[in-house]
């Protein structure tokens, strides 16, 4: 036996590739050469490989060894493939069995000593392995937990390439015993989801925070400051429904991808609030040869929070566009493109004027019109064109703030209503692509047989009339009056549905 | 220097008593190789008289043990 292969995966954005790693063994004068497209810390992979062997008691024959990645045209990255390589080096001789190295798929970097270490990204390679019908895999131990996301699939941590070898049926002289390495990366902290009834005097922005979960609406909250725009901001993912099977996968493998350490699948949806000065590269993910996900990507399945959202570089919003349209960012290199889900909802804040006074009572706002239109500007039209709601929101008068009443909804109770309405709008939509009211495009909604009765719809048609709404803004504002239905109950929109969607969209009164 | 069935095959031996500074072959190494197989056109060249009509080739020798005659011998052929 001179060839012998094994399986690793490459990971493209959070999509894993299968790679089939073959080492051939010539009679040659002792050389590892490893061909197949990998980067730098692949290319050392050879050094690591052979340390590891020999100080696990398992000598790699003194011949000239050629290990290939295939496919050869596909880039790799990383130090993942080091235990294939070395399985797969070991197999050619037979000192590992070649046919259980074969069904294997083998992820991990190993240290000089022989021991694996943990390795970014093991949840979506081995959902990948899985898929291509892989029945056992070998992982580091640290690794462990995040493996165990992964059913149907035979997951064998281990500690050293000595315990690999013996799953293979290698004969070791003296078993080496080292102790697992453990994952640096510290436990991932469960963030208290805020409660909602802390949020004192802000009926109307509390009911349009639950319209905004009902339909996956985005929400564009204004207002001076402290006024609790980021207060409210954060209750949001606390009454969203929880994650389905599939998006918790994903978000587990994107905060996989990121470095961060994946114990359990996540149902609660991520909170990602990035700073205003924060450049397009960690909106939208980055890296020259690997694609690290940005912080659109990190809030896929739960809510992108954008605090004064006027400051941000105009480029970093309108970064937000692409996925906001598609539910997908892509990452484009000269030598990769990545892509990783982004259906995320936008929750912009922003202050009415630089000095934040303007409109508020009591107070001068000393910015000149200019100014206070130049900074309204600062979001531009397509983007607020995308979004459905967009609230004032006011400061709370003292008599409300120092008095002994909470807020009237609490998160749980608030949970429950949307989930009762997004039920509804599922059932609803059932048999469509879509599944929240948001999504929904605008011509089903005014044709056919969800359209409304021109008694219900004519304060919108009248608004359109007027020239206060776009036609675009017209079906914003039918998927809002949906959403407001749901979470009032009710089968179809009535005129105070659509009156109340109007006031959240355009500030209008029917 | 060994030569037969129309191939003249140029050997290096390298010995070590132990495995504790590498393989023997691992001396071997691209510069080796390449010293080698110029000895070999070389020396082909001063030999015509030997070496016309006849492929050549480059073979290793390894010997590990501390007596090179009961040593434990590999024997690599045709080195590139």
């Amino acid at each position: 036996m001179s060839t012998a292969t094994t399986w690793a995966v490459a990971l493209t954005g959070i999509v894993g590739h299968l790679v089939e790693v073959e080492a051939d063994l010539s009679q040659q004068t002792p050389r590892f050469e490893l061909i197949g497209l990998g980067d730098r810390a692949l290319g050392e992979a050879a050094s690591r490989v052979h340390n590891a062997c020999k100080n696990s008691g398992l000598d790699l024959p003194p011949r000239r060894l050629t290990v290939n990645l295939s496919p050869a045209s596909l880039p790799k990255h990383g130090s993942g493939f080091d235990v294939a390589i070395a399985a797969a080096a070991l197999a050619t001789q037979g000192t590992l069995d070649p046919a259980s190295v074969a069904r294997t798929v083998h992820l991990g970097e190993l240290g000089l000593d022989g021991r694996l270490r943990p390795v970014p990204g093991v949840l979506p390679a081995l959902h990948a392995a899985h898929r291509a019908g892989f029945a056992r895999a070998v992982v580091p131990a640290a690794n462990a937990e995040e493996a165990g996301l992964v059913a149907g699939i035979d997951v064998r941590p281990m500690a050293s390439l000595a315990q690999v070898a013996l799953l293979h049926g290698a004969e070791l002289a003296e078993p080496v015993d080292l102790p697992p390495v453990r994952d640096p990366a510290p436990a991932p902290l469960r963030e208290e989801v805020p409660e909602l009834a802390e949020v004192v005097g802000q009926d109307e922005a509390v009911e349009a925070l639950l319209v905004a979960a009902v339909g996956r609406h985005h929400l564009l909250l204004s207002g001076p400051p402290g006024a609790g725009k980021t207060m409210l901001a954060r209750r949001l993912p606390g009454i969203l429904p929880p994650l389905d099977d599939e998006t918790a996968r994903e978000v587990a493998c994107i905060r996989s991808l990121a470095g961060e350490r994946v114990v359990a699948l996540e149902r609660t949806p991520p909170f990602v609030a990035p700073h205003h000065s924060a450049s397009v590269a960690a909106l939208v993910g980055g890296g020259s040869r690997r694609a690290r996900p940005g912080a659109i990507a990190r809030a896929h399945g739960g809510v992108l929070f954008l605090d004064e959202a006027a400051e941000a570089s105009r480029t970093a919003l309108d970064s937000l566009r692409q996925p906001l349209e598609n539910g997908v960012i892509e990452i484009h290199r000269a030598e990769f493109t990545a892509s990783f889900p982004a259906r995320f909802q936008l929750v912009l804040a922003t202050n009415p004027c630089p000095c934040g006074s303007y409109g508020v009572a009591g107070e001068e706002c000393l910015c000149s019109p200019a100014a206070i239109r130049r900074y309204g500007g600062r979001i531009s039209g397509p983007l607020r064109d995308r979004l459905d709601i967009e609230i004032h929101v006011s400061r709370v008068s003292a008599a409300v703030a120092t008095g002994a009443g909470r807020g009237r909804v609490s998160t749980a109770a608030a949970r429950e209503r949307v989930a009762a309405a997004r039920a509804r709008g599922t059932e609803r939509w059932a048999g469509t692509p879509w599944s929240t009211n948001a999504q929904v495009p605008g011509t089903w909604l005014r044709q056919g047989s969800h359209r409304l009765p021109s008694a219900v719809s004519d304060p919108l048609d009248r608004a359109l009339h007027r020239g206060a709404l776009t036609l675009r803004g017209y079906d914003r504002v039918l998927r809002l009056a949906w959403s407001v239905a749901d979470l009032d109950g009710a089968e179809r929109p009535g005129a105070e549905h659509v009156g109340r969607a109007l006031f959240l969209k355009k500030g209008l009164r029917a | 220097m060994a030569s037969g069935d129309g191939v003249l095959v140029f050997v290096e031996v390298k010995t070590r008593r132990s495995l504790a500074f590498g393989h023997p072959f691992e001396a071997v190494d691209a510069r080796k190789r390449e010293r080698l197989w110029r000895l070999a056109h070389a020396w082909a060249a001063s030999h015509p008289e030997h070496s016309r009509g006849k492929a050549r080739r480059v073979d290793a020798i390894g010997i590990v043990g501390a007596d090179p005659a009961t040593g434990e011998l590999e024997h690599l052929e045709d080195l590139r």
